[in-house]
């Protein structure tokens, strides 16, 4: 199991945390400008770098090329976010090397040579930042990397250079979304130095009411205050969120409760379902777990729905190229199949009273 | 006298630059190529609050234009030594090509931190230190951002903005003016399970990679380079004590 079929900290909103750190080698020119055979050198430095980091001994990193990849298994890394979907495009010398608790993956040759991204569920993000900066505290004792005192690290897009620190929460605001205050507050998180997007990042929309935000601001400010900030900003957020699904439920409790029970029947009836009507009903089905209407089904089985619903993990289940009314009919028997297998049948006790 | 640009039509503008510590240059232009170039002709008298409204035309003369381009001590401006990047491209593309190029092009990309960031200058932890509890730092006042740095000075056309650009800085720093004793706890996660689709995938890409290392061995041996074929066939022994 992975950490992101767990449930952590203010799971009812906060469904996963990251810290991404970027840094760059020294003496080379940015992957944009790179020719191969330079990607492929810094590639096996890194590499090496990696597999000698203390607490490796049995191999603690799974290193993967994307020249020798399949396009399906590249595809479904970025459904699981432990690839971007830009160093999914492949090519020769662009690698990862991902935890076998899949927790931490290090891009290698993506925008900048190294990019460490720590992930965990919940909303912890001091620890998945402790964990990142102890992975690049030790690669830059081991090779040298790209700093000026005056710039701090230096990235290929002046945008990360600085701390080279991004910051991000995936959340899920169904009752901000459905009251339609999303815009404003996309509006006025930007004006305060952050980011919101939909649920794949970058040039993604929102699916499934699921939304990354992310600190904007790199340099001119220290990693503990770039957490500060952004962790205060997520907990007004939540609060915000929380109420607001307290008062949509309260003014109409019958309407809610038809919402999420049909939802739930139509995942565990239908025959055929797209991956975005599949990210809406699973989004239905976690408002209502969060607000206690379930004892059979709980936040870790939405999870895992959410992490194997996409087009390529039904591909990856089925191991065949499918069509894409072959993979709704796919998609539809994961969902069923998951939802009976995982049911708890004596009570959970816990979020039940919320 | 001739446009310095277009070399055909009367310069009739006079362009003043000056940087600071620096002997003011003069360049003459006519109308035409003036405007082309982004600079606003006024029509009627305006009082432009900025100082040296015009320190910021010597990114458009050195980058765009490549006015200064013969000079060779002016030359890093507009081309990093290194990798060979012109400040245009980046303006363009919003990459830099290198590490040197943040030394190379520092003076054109302050302003643009100074409005984009929070500052131009790094206050996080050092390259090879320890992660830092206090957060208290501040940048000295030589490096704090000017007002020019700060305000109006449009980089992305070559002209200039005199309007203030909406400063976000002010709300957020009373955020980060307060001060922060996280503690952070220890890095153990929860659940360390190792992943078996992770490990399945881990077995498929050493299957490909162990393919390759063959067809390379064969390639090497074809080509008599014995010293790789022995270096390869020692890695695919490795690669398979790792279990296919």
């Amino acid at each position: 199991m992975s950490w992101y079929l767990s449930r952590g900290k203010d799971w009812d909103v906060v469904l996963s945390s990251r810290v991404r750190l970027a840094r760059d080698i020294d003496g080379y020119s940015f992957p944009h400008r790179m020719t191969e055979d330079k990607k492929v050198e810094v590639r096996d430095k890194v590499i090496q770098a990696i597999t000698s980091l203390s607490g490796n001994e049995r191999g603690e990193y799974v290193t993967l090329n994307m020249d020798l990849l399949p396009e399906a298994d590249r595809k479904a890394l970025v459904e699981k976010h432990l690839i971007s979907e830009d160093l999914a495009k492949g090519g020769l010398g662009r690698s990862v090397c991902i935890s076998r608790d899949e927790s931490v993956s290090i891009l290698i040759n993506e925008e900048d040579h190294i990019r460490i991204q720590v992930m965990d569920a919940g909303f912890t993000l001091e620890k998945v930042y402790k964990k990142a900066e102890e992975i690049a505290i030790a690669l830059e004792k081991s090779m040298p990397i790209a700093y000026s005192d005056q710039y701090g690290f230096l990235t290929a897009c002046p945008t990360n250079t600085g701390t080279g620190m991004r910051a991000s929460v995936m959340v899920h605001l169904p009752a901000l979304t459905m009251l339609g205050r999303m815009q404003p507050l996309i509006e006025g998180l930007s004006q305060a130095g952050f980011t919101v997007r939909g649920y794949l990042g970058e040039h993604s929309q929102a699916n499934g009411n699921i939304y990354q935000m992310s600190n904007q601001i790199t340099l001119g400010i220290t990693e503990a205050n770039i957490l500060l900030s952004f962790k205060r900003m997520v907990e007004e957020v939540i609060m915000l969120e929380r109420k607001l699904r307290k008062e949509l439920f309260d003014s109409n409790p019958d309407k809610i409760r038809d919402r999420v029970f049909r939802a739930y029947g139509e995942l565990q009836y239908a025959r055929m379902m797209t991956d975005i009507e599949a990210m809406k009903k699973i989004s239905d089905l976690r408002l209502g777990i969060s607000l206690g209407f379930f004892k059979e089904q709980t936040e870790e089985t939405v999870a895992k729905l959410a992490a194997y619903i996409g087009s390529a993990s039904v591909q990856k289940d089925s191991g065949e190229l499918l069509s894409v009314k072959q993979q709704e009919v796919k998609r539809a028997d994961i969902i069923r199949r998951m939802l009976i297998e995982n049911a708890v049948h004596e009570d959970p006790q816990e979020g039940s009273t919320r | 006298m001739k446009c310095q640009r277009c070399k055909e039509r009367d310069a009739n503008v006079q362009i003043m630059q000056q940087e600071a510590g620096k002997k003011p240059q003069t360049f003459m232009l006519c109308d035409v190529c003036a405007r082309e170039m982004g600079i606003s002709i006024p029509t009627f008298p305006v009082s432009v609050k900025i100082n040296n409204p015009f320190a910021v035309m010597g990114n458009a003369f050195q980058t765009t234009f490549g006015i200064g381009a013969d000079d060779p001590a002016r030359r890093h401006l507009y081309r990093c030594d290194q990798c060979g990047l012109t400040f245009d491209e980046f303006r363009k593309s919003g990459f830099l090509g290198c590490p040197n190029c943040y030394e190379a092009f520092g003076s054109q990309l302050d302003p643009v931190f100074c409005r984009t960031q929070m500052g131009k200058k790094h206050l996080g932890r050092n390259l090879g230190s320890k992660i830092k509890s206090s957060p208290k730092k501040r940048a000295d006042d030589n490096e704090k951002c000017s007002l020019e740095e700060r305000f109006g000075l449009d980089l992305s056309t070559g002209g200039m903005n005199v309007e203030p650009v909406n400063q976000t800085e002010s709300s957020s720093q009373e955020i980060f003016s307060q001060t922060a004793q996280e503690s952070v706890t220890p890095g153990i996660f929860s659940n360390p399970v190792d992943s078996e689709e992770l490990e399945a995938l881990e077995k498929q890409h050493r299957g490909v990679l162990i393919q390759e290392k063959k067809a390379e061995l064969s390639e090497a041996i074809e080509n008599e380079d014995y010293l790789l074929a022995a270096k390869l066939r020692d890695e695919i022994t490795e690669l398979k004590k790792m279990g296919v």
